[in-house]
């Protein structure tokens, strides 16, 4: 109709109040990662950035945003920008605040006074932090306390009270440890910056249910990247400190195998200057997994097939799937200490590379049941109705129909498994021993022969003890300070690599599956 | 109708309709297999006999009788789950009998003169108890609530082109073997510590830190599991009510996966109790009780660490002790592991499932 004004029912352009809280919460963000980098040592605290130290920086930064979100408070409660905050902040942030409120508290009164008063002090601003937040409207509850804490610490750092080379050994709690600068100042200022943030994520939202919900997204998605972070950091950590000497003496030569990569295919030589490997432990390794996955997988896969498609759901499903989840949970150790009690004694009575390969087999077999049952349950049921409806009998069925469409799921959990058992350590200590700097790699092929009494058949290289490269690590570490540093970065690396792309082929072929199998 | 238990038995593993001689055949390989079991255990040089009649007689019947010897084959297989964890409980309480019969209740009880002094004959797992307590609450501090928030972001939060990057990453990164942190820890963390914690760097706060975030990805993995199947029917109706996205998420999604969630958790915890060789790497030296007992600064090695460590050095007495904490440590996981599981029974049946 003529004359009909249009309103629009989501507002879609941006305004000034937003852009420029965006830009705010960008800042706040890069305060975050710069106080970790600074608490990781990339970024010592004294570097200097136009003439200021990088505490004072913080400091002002600080300060900076508390007094933004003083103006914003001011702004939205003042009404000249149009929010939509609740009558109260919650409950929840208010207990937070309030925790904030007791540690600052008492941190200050066990500073300045002596004997109890503390407690009182604490308590004293806790419940005044929890009044402040819970009290007033939302945009002032949100917005107050968060800008007192960024004030308070830019205070301390910009007037110097919290300086490098500040130091506290806390009396009270009497811990043996404390708190220096390098420490105390990245996390305040991590700390400081994220409740900053969440509160200018709020106002971003205009408050209300709205605002709760850009205010809780931005936590959390600092979080996982925080996450993330970390545990890439890992990876590239062991990555720098390990690859320049495992890759050392690396050529690519004309005929077969095509490369010479000494760390790898040669064993410790020693009182020589030639670059030495850790040959012993992959080989050692290697059999240990091909001696678990020959015993733990046909059981597995039997016992997932005789659960899914034979039994019947009872007492007897139950009492498999109890013990198999205990199996599961048992600590790793435990697999050892049973090697120890059982194996040991049964199998010669030393060390043995037999009883590395059966311990790392009990390990692996609930994670090959568990893996495979879920593979042959999501086989689907018209495959079987199918194949008994032709006349096939029920294990022909099974064993052309479901496992054949069971065993990408099958083949995804042993290659998992397999990631899993191959960078254990602790059983191995107790059944395997750790060797430190082996000259030789087991010959188990080389070793079977046959012998005139029981058990008739014997293979004296999977009866000794043999290298690894988990126990290697643990050697070099026992081994204090005679153990060689670059020679550990350098086996963890090389473990590092294997391990984890087991884990990356194992998940790849699960996504690719699983797109496959959703597809149908 | 009542039937014995052994008739049943003999059913399932046979099946209803058995061919032939397939049932004496099969009588026979049980038989065997039976029998190699027990030899194995009592005269472990002689079990190749009744292997090789095993051997023998599934050849035969594999080529016979295939589906009956599979079904059977299959079953022994399951069997072998229960007879494993059968096994490894039976000869942990056998390894640490002399340590209970000598010390009994003492392996739990402080000593005026100390804690820990295998010459001496002074056992007390105590303060291996206590720093195990420490380093998993501090691990769990860590791992439960960032795990879960993680957990969140991936299931809900993020966009589907960030989660199909960062799923399978965090997945891959669950795999870092725990020797790796643990060299990382010895080699880097205790020196860090040193500088900026005023501590000799050995402490149960470097520790927690570390097992919490190796725990981590298996929280995250877990819970994600548990949120992403939570019904996309439940949150839709949610949203048709108005409700943001976080107050969906708060109010339906989190208490719809509560028992996926909680379990998350009681697993991450269960890993941080069992973990070895990054405590063992970061906390090398000494065993005893801090003081005051809250001190996260100081160090000792706990139930795990302690194994590892005094294992290879140690008299049979020392043994026999060892195996006590392994009991010890196994009973607290494997109860860990049924408190998940009847809360997770529980739930199902609160909430209603098929879902």
């Amino acid at each position: 109709m003529s004359g009909r004004e249009e309103a629009p029912l989501v507002q879609t352009a941006s305004t000034a109040f937003e852009r420029v809280a965006d830009g705010i919460l960008g800042l706040t963000v890069l305060l975050f990662v710069l106080a970790f980098g600074a608490l990781a040592g990339i970024l010592p605290l004294g570097v200097r950035l136009a003439g200021l130290t990088l505490v004072t920086v913080f400091g002002i930064a600080l300060g900076l945003l508390g007094s933004i979100l003083l103006g914003i408070a001011f702004v939205s409660r003042g009404g000249y920008v149009e929010t939509d905050p609740d009558r109260s902040a919650g409950l929840g942030a208010g207990l937070g605040f309030g925790v904030v409120g007791l540690v600052v508290g008492g941190v200050f009164g066990a500073g300045i006074t002596d004997g109890v008063l503390w407690i009182g002090l604490s308590l004293a601003l806790g419940l005044g932090m929890v009044a402040l937040t819970v009290l007033p409207r939302e945009d002032i509850g949100s917005t107050v306390p968060p800008a007192l804490v960024a004030l308070l610490v830019g205070g301390l750092l910009v007037s110097g009270l919290l300086d490098i080379g500040w130091q506290w050994q806390p009396q009270a709690g009497s811990f043996s440890g404390g708190f220096t600068a390098e420490a105390t100042v990245p996390l305040l200022v991590a700390f400081s910056a994220l409740l900053s943030g969440w509160a200018l994520a709020k106002a971003r939202g205009n408050f209300g249910a709205p605002g709760r919900e850009r205010g809780a997204f931005f936590v959390v998605y600092l979080i996982a990247f925080g996450i993330l972070t970390v545990m890439v950091a890992i990876v590239a950590f062991v990555t720098s400190r390990g690859a320049p000497y495992a890759f050392r003496g690396f050529e690519i030569v004309a005929q077969f195998p095509f490369v010479k990569w000494p760390f790898v295919m040669r064993p410790f030589i020693p009182l020589t200057d030639r670059i030495t490997g850790i040959l012993p432990a992959i080989v050692g390794t290697v059999w240990l997994v091909i001696g678990a996955t020959v015993f733990a997988v046909p059981l597995g896969v039997g016992a997932a097939v005789f659960l899914t498609e034979y039994a019947e759901q009872g007492r007897f499903t139950r009492l498999v799937e109890t013990a198999t989840s205990a199996l599961w949970s048992t600590p790793s150790v435990v697999f050892g200490l049973f090697g120890a009690a059982f194996l040991i004694p049964r199998l010669g009575g030393d060390r043995s590379l037999l009883a590395g390969m059966l311990v790392l087999g009990f390990m692996l077999l609930p994670l090959v049941l568990i893996t495979s049952r879920e593979a042959i349950k999501s086989v689907p049921d018209e495959y079987r109705d199918a194949s008994a409806a032709l006349g096939v009998t029920k294990w022909e069925t099974i064993r052309s129909v479901v496992l054949p469409a069971a065993m990408p799921g099958i083949i995804t959990g042993g290659i998992l498994g397999v990631g899993r058992i191959a960078g254990e350590t602790a059983p191995l200590i107790l059944v395997l021993g750790s060797t430190l700097n082996s000259t030789e790699a087991v010959h188990v092929i080389r070793g079977f022969e046959f012998v005139m009494h029981p058990p008739f058949i014997t293979n004296e290289a999977i009866l000794t003890e043999s290298a690894a490269l988990p126990t290697q690590i643990w050697a070099i570490i026992s081994a204090g300070v005679s153990g060689s540093p670059a020679r550990g970065w350098a086996t963890a690396f090389i473990l590092l690599c294997i391990v984890l792309s087991f884990y990356a082929v194992g998940i790849a072929s699960r996504t690719y599956f699983r797109r496959k199998l959703d597809y149908e | 109708m009542s039937e014995s238990l052994l008739t049943n038995a003999y059913r399932s593993a046979i099946g209803e309709n058995p061919e032939g001689g397939a049932s004496v055949l099969a009588t026979v390989t049980a038989a065997s297999l039976a029998a190699a079991l027990v030899c194995f255990i009592v005269v472990p040089e002689y079990a190749v006999y009744p292997v090789l009649v095993f051997v023998a007689t599934t050849a035969v019947g594999w080529v016979k009788y295939q589906s009956t010897f599979a079904r059977l084959l299959t079953l022994v297989a399951t069997a072998a789950t229960v007879i494993t964890l059968g096994l490894i409980t039976v000869y942990l309480f056998i390894s640490a009998v002399p340590a209970i019969r000598e010390h009994g209740i003492d392996l739990l009880l402080p000593d005026a003169m100390g804690f820990w002094n295998p010459n001496a004959g002074l056992y007390s797992l105590l303060p291996a108890i206590w720093a195990t307590v420490i380093v998993t609450l501090i691990a769990g501090a860590i791992a439960g609530p960032f795990g879960v928030l993680g957990a969140l972001f991936i299931a809900q939060i993020a966009p589907d082109r960030v989660r199909a990057a960062v799923k399978p990453g965090i997945e891959i990164l669950a795999g870092i073997p725990s020797i790796v942190y643990g060299y990382i820890g010895f080699r880097v963390l205790n020196n860090f510590v040193q500088s900026t914690f005023l501590d000799n760097g050995a402490s149960f706060l470097i520790a927690g830190i570390v097992v919490g975030v190796m725990a981590l990805p298996t929280v995250v993995s877990v819970a994600e599991d548990a949120l992403s199947s939570v019904p996309e029917s439940m949150q839709a109706g949610s949203l048709a009510m108005g409700a943001t996205r976080w107050q969906t998420m708060k109010s339906i999604s989190i208490p719809a996966a509560f028992s996926g969630v909680s379990a998350a958790v009681i697993l991450g915890l269960g890993r941080a109790i069992g973990e070895t060789m990054a405590v063992a790497a970061i906390m090398a030296a000494g065993l005893g009780l801090p003081s005051p007992l809250w001190d996260v600064f100081d160090a000792s090695a706990t139930l795990t660490s302690l194994i590892a460590t005094q294992y290879g050095t140690a008299s049979e007495m020392t043994v026999s002790v060892l195996f006590a904490a392994g009991i010890l440590l196994f009973g607290i996981v494997t109860g860990l592991s049924v408190a998940s599981q009847y809360i997770e029974q529980r739930m199902y049946e609160r909430l209603g499932g098929g879902q």
